[in-house]
């Protein structure tokens, strides 16, 4: 448990270790995206640590990492299929950035730092920890930019009619500035936190 | 450190100098004025709420970022009020007034207060602005009026190109179709491409389209002079700048007067004045050495020629400026003066 | 030899193992990949070709072009509807897939969509807006024609002439590079399925 909630802030692959930045770049345009990106991610995550976790007591150690990619291609593989058949127009849109997905560190970063070291059940923790972190961080970059690049919230109007949509929200340049300042923002917070913490006792 | 220690000060009377940040940004800003006065007559009177609102809002976000940075107030060297200046003049003189707030925002706080402020900032935050804009809002930062004055002698009354874009207007495959559509547009065109003498005085004294500052050649070269006499600005990177814009297109319109505009038409025509004068002096931005000026002036200017001749944008002053910054600490590294008495190699 | 099989016992099973699990949901989910993406052709040949209502109950069949390329014909089942295939070039940010629509003596234009495209965003990409594609519908019913090539110009086109397409403001570059996609297949597709 205390590994779950770890994921989500106090540890956020994205916000805080700066892990996994391909596709928070390239997927948060629009929020429908970063969900389906973020749930895809946990999904392989949870599975590959769960694989890796039970197997932890086979690993060859100069072999592991071959084991990691097997694991983790084969489950994106799957996602990649399941949204082809069932979510065509998504799998469109997110194109190459499923594939990806096995290149992801934070993947194979949580198989080697935590699911081959611990037991299953902390190394599941961690997982929808990190993966739930993962999708956080997307969907907050990803509100930022559609409401000024679009004036929607998940394809609701939200600003008012004569908005003019920022178009350097939707392009990299938007992805990098909104992706900065959202990590400028939360060390600002963090800091403000942990000075009064070191204050108050 | 002992380093420190060396640096010595003799007994007085000391020589005072005046040159600090702030009288440099006060020369830049009494440079700025024939501009403002152009911009002022050739746009109408309500057209200064561009500078106006540009200078406010830049000064507000100096003010708010030093707040929560927790920072000494550092709005006395009167650097916000040049970058919302500079900004402003390098804008259609409709841009909405909310872009206008965004644009300062951006070029103040992303450009220059998020590095560390004034010194610290490598590109010119005024073109951080613009570009930010210019992607952002392409359609009104493209849109560009006559300017008033030539609604009463009615000339070019209905044209609303910039002479940068009306030369890049014809090219061979369309040429035919726009004759048919608009004859006067056609020989327009032209009569801009050649560089005729009235084209030339109309660019020289502004009466064409074009951005709230940079239409007006005399104005600007005013306030050039000015900042020149003043040594506030070095001639290095201005010179470097016009002398290569002159030689590329002058080269060019010798081989191809079909595709390059007039040498005299470049230099006058879009922010190339500004810009060498106004724009790439920036002393934070642009390299310190002599020869790294030079490199900086007429790398500026090849650049600006490349973009105008080569690529889909009829203006490339802005890019090649933020080129030419991300490339300024390696001029300097490279030309670095030899301390006196130094072995050389 | 035995140690190295004890060694990478582990991957060997697990390649098994994964590989046939891929193929089995392979086996179950591409039928439906496949059915995806013929309705999404069928979805841009509704937008492209008037008549076709209906994108389920379009009968399309695929004729094969010189080029390796192919045609589809367009029919709601009883009577032909026109022609449409997919033509691809150069935009300003990269390739631009179109489908494009032909009438059914193929002879004339009737419509275009955009399948794929990477133009800047808020300029080039306006070439999926409505307004753009409408100026390849048929005009009043009477297609545009294929005999001359369409031009681009920046000003409105004059009354009456069907070959000058306006340009997008701001996007010139991306409305030529749809244009000149259409000229140089349109004529040349139109002979081959006469």
């Amino acid at each position: 448990m205390a590994r779950f909630i770890n994921g989500i802030l106090p540890e956020n692959p994205v916000l805080r270790l700066v892990l996994g930045i391909c596709p928070t770049l390239a997927v948060t345009a629009n929020i429908k995206g970063a969900i389906t990106m973020g749930l895809a991610a946990t999904f392989v995550l949870f599975c590959s640590n769960m694989f890796v976790s039970l197997l932890k007591r086979f690993l060859q150690p100069h072999l592991r990492i071959l084991v990691f990619t097997i694991i983790i291609a084969a489950f994106v593989t799957i996602v990649d299929m399941f949204l082809k058949a069932y979510m065509y127009e998504m799998s469109r849109q997110l194109g190459p950035y499923i594939p990806l997905i096995i290149v992801n560190c934070i993947i194979i970063a949580r198989a080697e730092a935590c699911a081959s070291k611990s037991k299953l059940l902390p190394s599941l923790g961690d997982a929808l920890g990190m993966g739930l972190g993962f999708t956080l961080a997307l969907c907050i970059l990803a509100s930022i930019r559609e409401i000024l690049a679009d004036g929607t919230w998940l394809n609701m109007r939200v600003m008012w009619d004569s908005f003019t949509p920022w178009t350097i929200m939707k392009l990299a340049p938007g992805a990098f500035l909104t992706f900065g300042i959202v990590v400028g923002i939360n060390n600002f917070i963090r800091r403000k936190i942990e000075e009064r913490k070191s204050s108050q006792p | 450190m002992a380093q420190e220690n060396k640096l010595q000060v003799g007994p007085s009377p000391h020589v005072r100098a005046e040159l600090g940040t702030s009288r440099m940004m006060l020369d830049v800003i009494i440079a700025l004025i024939p501009v403002t006065v152009a911009a002022a007559v050739l746009f109408r009177w309500e057209t200064l709420r561009v500078p106006l609102l540009c200078v406010a809002t830049c000064i507000i976000t100096e003010l708010i970022f030093n707040l929560c940075q927790k920072k000494p107030n550092s709005l006395n060297d009167f650097s916000a009020v040049i970058t919302g200046l500079i900004l402003a003049f390098s804008v259609p003189p409709t841009l909405p007034s909310f872009a206008c707030v965004i644009g300062s925002v951006v070029a103040v706080g992303i450009g220059k207060m998020i590095f560390g402020g004034l010194g610290s900032n490598i590109f010119n935050p005024a073109m951080v602005g613009r570009a930010f804009l210019m992607i952002c809002f392409g359609q009104m930062m493209t849109t560009w009026n006559a300017p008033a004055v030539n609604n009463a002698a009615g000339i070019y009354a209905t044209t609303k190109a910039t002479p940068l874009a009306a030369a890049k207007f014809i090219e061979s495959d369309e040429k035919k179709a726009l004759q048919e559509v608009s004859k006067a547009e056609y020989e327009k065109s032209l009569e801009v491409r050649s560089g005729q003498q009235a084209v030339i005085n109309d660019l020289f004294l502004g009466r064409v389209g074009g951005s709230l500052g940079e239409t007006s050649g005399l104005a600007i070269l005013i306030g050039g002079v000015y900042l020149l006499l003043r040594k506030t600005i070095s001639y290095q990177i201005p010179l470097g700048m016009i002398g290569s814009i002159l030689i590329i297109a002058g080269v060019g319109y010798y081989i191809s007067p079909q595709n390059v505009m007039h040498p005299l038409g470049q230099l006058l025509a879009g922010g190339a004045m500004f810009g060498a004068f106004f724009i790439a002096t920036d002393p934070v931005s642009s390299p310190l050495s002599s020869k790294g000026r030079w490199m900086f002036g007429i790398g500026l200017g090849t650049l600006v020629m490349v973009i105008r001749i080569f690529s889909g944008y009829p203006e490339g002053v802005m890019f090649a400026v933020l080129i030419m910054n991300a490339v300024a600490p390696l001029l300097d590294r490279w030309t670095v003066a030899k301390p006196l008495g130094a072995k050389t190699k | 030899m035995i140690n190295f099989l004890k060694q990478s016992a582990l991957v060997l099973i697990l390649a098994v193992v994964f590989g046939s699990v891929l193929a089995l949901i392979y086996a179950n989910t591409n039928p439906l990949y496949e059915h995806n993406q013929k309705m999404a052709i069928k979805y841009a040949i509704q937008t492209t070709i008037p008549g076709a209502k209906d994108a389920a109950k379009l009968e399309v069949s695929e004729v094969e072009l010189s080029d390796g390329g192919k045609a589809y014909q367009v029919s709601d089942g009883s009577k032909l509807l026109g022609w449409a295939y997919v033509a691809k070039g150069k935009g300003f940010g990269g390739d631009i897939r179109l489908l494009v629509g032909l009438n059914a003596q193929a002879k004339g234009l009737v419509g275009i969509d955009v399948l794929e495209d990477v133009e800047t965003p808020g300029f080039g990409n306006s070439i999926n807006k409505e307004s753009w594609k409408s100026k390849f519908r048929t005009r009043n019913g009477v297609p545009l024609p294929l005999d001359k090539p369409l031009v681009v110009v920046k000003r409105t086109p004059k009354a009456g002439n069907p070959y000058q397409i306006q340009a997008i403001t701001g996007a010139t570059i991306s409305s030529k590079a749809v244009v000149k996609i259409i000229n140089e297949t349109a004529s040349e597709v139109a002979r081959q399925v006469k």
